[in-house]
């Protein structure tokens, strides 16, 4: 009796763990992908001018001067500098679009930033987030500041700081980045540059 | 069919007789065309492995057979087995009468598979080959056709390189310690002296090694066991050989107890199948045994095989869609003949003293001690600040212009000047030796901007073995064996022809100071033909192992268990001081030593003893080879990162049926290889998107390290056979299998250009690379096999057979398939484009299309005199009858490895990195006349 079964045991017992084991050709492994969701090198550059991009908004809370464009070496950079304003207070703001944060996950922002003339710890730049902004109403949305490394009194000549990767996976919705500087037209007269921004996913 | 049956294979009488005496079996053995008694014929009783020999009167006999229905197997080398089912009664004696052997015709065939073995169709300059070479005869239906119907499509049993087989001659294991393959070429052409051989396959136990997990195949070249008489062929094909004339000379053993064997052969052509591969080959073998008394002999061989060829270049489908399949960029025209530029000149003699000691009837010790050497050299164009020669260079062809972006990406396809490529490359073909001659006589200093070099390997290898084979109980056998390699490799580059330069300056320009120099202890050195340069150094390796194997055999059941040890040491000895490695290339690196051990066993279970269920697993670690040791042997003395053991594991379930008709064995196979490594070499460009193509040049030397390289084999295999009539046969093969990459390795690029005083070794770790789920490439994974023999009494054969293949896969850049490939070094993001998608299908693997191959095979053989046994015969087949065109491998091309460089490289379709590709020969044929005497 137990010879008439080995046969098929023996079959089936093959054919099963053929068939487990196989996998399938797609099923290969890739890469890791990076996607860019969001990046803004401010490349067109009418220099000297005020920023006007699209979607963005360049906004003054305190003073008249705003965000400018300007390019070295064919790089372009956003500029903001209250040097020669005459005025007490100057707080500028540069808005990013909103930023999708619902098609990835491991959202990372990162840019860098560069600074000179800047000889006080008050003159400073400052990097929110806000997922309430409207796209017009500043000071009434809520703005949650972010730990990146920025340019400061201790790191002028131009020198671009990276901002490290700033986690964003905790966000969800829709978010808007704003950039904030805050000087005046006398002893905080620093300038600050920001440049290459990019909200990526790791994935 | 309760009464005794005798089945009668083939065309035999058989006459059988009762006696009423001792319980035992006996028969007598007699040739099928002299109908002279056979000597050391082997009858096996299947069930128990109980065997016997027959006397110089042909007989046999056994004292004891255990009673009921037993197979019973009469066999020997050159003749066709046979199998008969009888009955033992207890207390009768079995008469099988006489039997009748008939010569194996169709053992001709292997002839004709050395043209398929020998074919080295890759361009991998380590002296070996990558086909399989274990595919060579044995009996099983679905060997048969692994070897004769599915190896010229490059089809490996199981899927496993030869690296994992064992090949010996007389028990010395005859593959190379720098890569594990052995060197077809050593022995080739004497097919007729290399015809003892024994195999085992996958892991079952050989008598004389612990083996890999392919297989094992012993050549024995002992003199007194070759069948005397003299044999002479002469054979045509248009293969890579186009003739061939062999002639042999078996003495036998004398009464003063002498016997000796003497071969030669020698295969030529002017143009092999693919266009400009000449092939030259020529071999010597001798083999002379003294027989001193019952207890021992002396047996002395040398094998002498020289083989130069002309080899043929993997071309892009751009440029087999512009030349053809049979295109090969190598050659060119001189002085009205075609000259190759890449020639493989191999000669490495073998001699061998064997001692072999019958210590009693239980025991004996077989001693062996080789000495090898000789040289393995592979030319190849050299040029200094000149153009680059190969006619397919990527700036000749029109894709060039086609793909052309601006260095902001922007694509600007020139289609005038695609054209004027296309248009020069068709009159310019092939490489313009008379151009460089030329311009060797235009230089300022008159050195040669071009020569002809050759890699050079000059091995001296000294083996020694002793194998014990012993008796230790009626049905317990052991075999144990010690081995001893002790092997001085020197390795250099070797000016061969100055092309009308009156020198060559020995320094590498791409560089500059110190660093251009090969050699700092001899700098700026002009170097003539004959003389060493460029690089220099020794491996020397020592290998030590041994093995203890223990068969037990049962009524119901049989078993064994073996294990093994080695040890493998492996060092470099830098002859020159390269100047981008000053401190760490003269001289001998850090001593490698691996030691590794391993465990196999397994079990034949009759049901009966036609049907049997036969189980093998083993486990074993193995010592890297030598070629991947070293990170760039060729210039420093610097140790592979993370270099260490595989780890093998393998297991293999069969059902066997062995009927005197049919005859089928059924296996499910499984192995894991972890841990390998993958050294490549290349002059790499593009690489990252910083060294991007502009600069024109190819001059960075790397080596790409892929370490931690784990792939895993499942499949199914099936041999079946028929016998319709007693002359008809019909066979039928299987083999299905699935053979990936299972893990994402790691990958290390020594990029020479990096080198400083204060990094010497200049390792630039690319991370992870993503090959899980890839197929291993290089060999249908799928293949079936129909076949229809028919024998006709009159000593006439032909066979036709039908043969499918298919899943043979592309092999992948593993350097395309890190993140370098998908993330901008300088931004660290993902390059514009990227997705899963769009990725995934810029990675997908290549799968080459299936075919159907038909072959025919026929032959006959005329009795001319049977007093002298002298036969009069010839074999012929067709092989691929239909001409079909097929693609045996190929690879990617290991530069535009980002994914934007991918990208542009593929916006006109004719990509000019893209893979390269093998052809299969398309149809061929072999005829073979051969006259015993």
């Amino acid at each position: 009796m137990k010879k008439i079964f080995l046969k098929p045991i023996f079959i089936l017992s093959l054919s099963a763990g053929l068939f487990t084991g196989c996998v399938n050709e797609d099923e290969f492994d890739i890469p890791t992908i990076r996607p860019v969701i969001f990046t803004e090198d401010f490349n067109e550059v009418d220099f000297n001018q005020v920023l006007d991009y699209e979607g963005w908004t360049n906004f003054a809370e305190a003073g008249t001067k705003k965000w400018i464009e300007r390019d070295f070496n064919n790089d372009g950079y956003a500029q903001f500098s209250s040097f020669g304003s005459g005025e007490a207070s100057n707080i500028g703001w540069l808005i990013s679009p909103a930023i999708n944060m619902d098609a990835n996950e491991g959202e990372i922002l990162s840019f860098q930033s560069a600074s000179n003339f800047v000889d006080n710890a008050n003159n400073k730049l400052e990097v929110f987030v806000s997922s309430d902004y409207d796209g017009t109403n500043v000071l009434t949305a809520t703005w949650v500041p972010l730990n990146a490394t920025v340019a400061d009194n201790t790191t002028n000549n131009y020198t671009y700081i990276p901002s490290g990767n700033i986690d964003l996976s905790t966000y969800t919705g829709t978010l808007h980045i704003a950039f904030k500087v805050t000087g005046n037209g006398s002893t905080l007269d620093g300038l600050f540059q920001v440049d290459k921004i990019k909200v990526y996913s790791l994935n | 069919m309760k009464k005794l049956v005798i089945c009668t294979l083939l065309v035999m009488q058989v006459v059988f007789a009762w006696a009423q005496q001792n319980p035992s079996l006996k028969g007598k053995v007699v040739d099928s065309k002299t109908q002279k008694p056979l000597r050391n014929v082997v009858a096996t009783i299947q069930s128990t492995n109980q065997s016997a020999l027959t006397n110089a009167l042909g007989e046999f006999v056994f004292a004891a057979v255990a009673g009921g229905n037993q197979s019973l197997q009469i066999s020997s080398t050159g003749y066709t087995s046979q199998t008969f089912a009888i009955e033992i009664k207890k207390g009768e004696t079995l008469d099988l009468g006489v039997v009748v052997l008939e010569e194996d015709i169709t053992s001709e065939q292997q002839l004709a598979l050395v043209t398929i073995t020998e074919n080295d169709l890759g361009d991998d300059n380590s002296g070996s080959e990558s086909t399989s070479g274990l595919l060579q005869a044995s009996r099983d239906a679905y060997q048969q056709a692994a070897a004769f119907n599915w190896g010229q499509a490059r089809f490996r049993i199981r899927g496993l390189d030869n690296e994992y087989g064992t090949t010996m001659i007389n028990g010395i294991v005859m593959n190379k310690i720098y890569d594990g393959r052995p060197q077809w070429s050593n022995w080739g052409g004497l097919n007729d002296a290399t015809r003892n051989q024994e195999f085992t396959m996958g892991s079952a136990p050989s008598d004389y090694t612990f083996g890999g997990i392919l297989g094992t195949q012993e050549i024995n070249t002992r003199a007194s066991h070759y069948r005397p008489g003299n044999r002479v062929s002469f054979s045509g094909t248009n293969t890579n050989y186009s003739w061939r004339a062999m002639g042999t000379h078996a003495s036998g053993m004398n009464k003063k107890g002498w016997a000796f064997v003497v071969s030669g052969s020698r295969r030529w052509a002017d143009e092999g199948y693919f266009e400009g591969t000449d092939y030259s080959a020529n071999s010597l073998f001798a083999s002379v045994e003294k027989k001193f008394n019952e207890k021992h002999s002396l047996n002395f061989t040398s094998i002498y095989a020289e083989n130069s060829r002309g080899k043929s270049s993997p071309n892009t489908k751009e440029v087999t869609d512009l030349m053809g399949v049979k295109y090969n960029s190598y050659w060119g025209w001189q002085d009205g003949k075609k000259r190759n530029s890449r020639d493989k000149d191999i000669q490495e003699p073998i001699m061998m003293l064997s001692h072999y000691w019958k210590i009693n009837t239980k025991n004996s010790l077989n001693t062996n001690v080789s000495y090898q050497s000789g040289s393995v050299g592979n030319s190849r164009l050299d040029y200094q600040l000149a153009n680059n020669p190969d006619p397919t260079y990527y700036r000749n062809l029109p894709s060039y212009y086609l793909n052309y972006h601006t260095s902001t990406g922007e694509w600007q396809p020139d289609y005038i000047q695609a054209e004027n490529a296309r248009n020069y490359f068709l009159a310019n073909s092939q490489i313009n030796w008379n151009a460089m001659y030329q311009a060797n006589q235009n230089t300022a200093s008159g050195n040669s901007a071009y020569v002809l070099y050759e890699d050079r390997t000059d091995d001296k290898q000294i083996s020694a073995n002793s194998i014990l084979t012993s008796e230790l109980a009626d049905n317990i056998n052991l075999n144990a064996g010690v081995t001893f390699r002790k092997l001085k490799s020197h390795n250099f580059q070797n000016l061969l022809d100055l092309m009308g330069g009156q020198h060559f300056n020995d320094i590498d320009p791409f560089y500059s100071g110190d660093a251009t120099q090969s050699d700092l202890n001899n700098p700026d050195r002009q170097v003539g033909e004959g003389d060493t340069y460029g690089y220099n150094y020794n491996l020397n390796a020592i290998v030590f192992d041994g093995f203890t194997q223990f068969k037990f055999n049962f009524k119901k059941a049989d078993f064994y268990l073996a294990q093994t040890f080695s040890r493998s040491q492996y060092q470099r000895d830098g002859l020159y001081r390269n100047g981008i490695y000053a401190n760490n290339s003269y001289g001998e690196s850090a001593k490698m030593v691996f030691e590794n051990f391993g465990f196999k066993g397994g079990l034949t279970y009759k049901i009966t003893g036609n049907h049997l269920l036969n189980f093998n697993g083993a486990y074993m670690t193995k010592a890297p080879n030598m070629r991947n040791t070293f990170a760039n042997a060729r210039i420093n003395n610097n140790i592979t990162p993370d270099i260490d053991n595989e780890r093998v594991f393998s297991a293999d379930a069969s059902y066997v049926l062995r009927t005197p008709k049919l005859k089928a064995r059924l296996t499910g196979f499984m192995s894991k290889i972890q841990n390998t490594s993958e050294i490549s070499f290349y002059y790499g460009e593009g690489i990252s998107e910083n060294d991007d193509s502009s600069a024109g040049d190819d001059d960075a030397f790397i080596s790409e390290i892929v370490t931690g390289i784990d792939k895993r084999n499942i499949g199914a295999e099936l041999g079946i056979e028929y016998q319709i009539t007693s002359t008809i046969k019909v066979t039928g093969a299987a083999s299905y299998g699935q053979y990936i990459y299972s893990n994402n390795p790691n990958l290390k690029v020594n990029d020479d250009a990096l080198a400083s005083m204060n990094n010497q070794f200049p390792v630039v770790d690319f991370g992870k690379t993503y090959l899980k789920g890839y197929r291993q490439p290089g060999m249908p994974q799928q293949a079936y096999s129909a076949g229809i023999e028919y024998r006709d009494p009159k000593f006439w054969w032909i066979g036709a057979n039908a043969n499918y293949m298919a899943d043979n896969y592309l092999d992948v850049s593993s350097v395309l398939r890190t993140d370098n490939f998908t993330i901008d070094e300088t931004s660290g993001v993902s390059y514009p484009g990227v997705t899963e998608e769009s990725v995934r299908k810029s990675l997908r693997q290549e799968k080459f299309d299936s075919f159907t191959l038909v072959n025919l095979t026929g032959g006959k053989s005329w009795m001319i005199n049977s007093k002298t046994r002298s036969t009069l015969g010839f074999f012929a087949s067709v092989n691929n009858v239909f001409d079909i065109e097929y693609k045996t491998g190929g690879f990617e091309q290991s530069r535009k490895a980002t994914f934007t460089s991918s990208q542009q490289d593929n916006v006109n379709g004719t990509p000019a990195f893209g893979p390269k590709y093998f052809y299969g020969y398309g149809r061929t044929y072999f005829v073979n006349f051969y006259i015993n005497f």
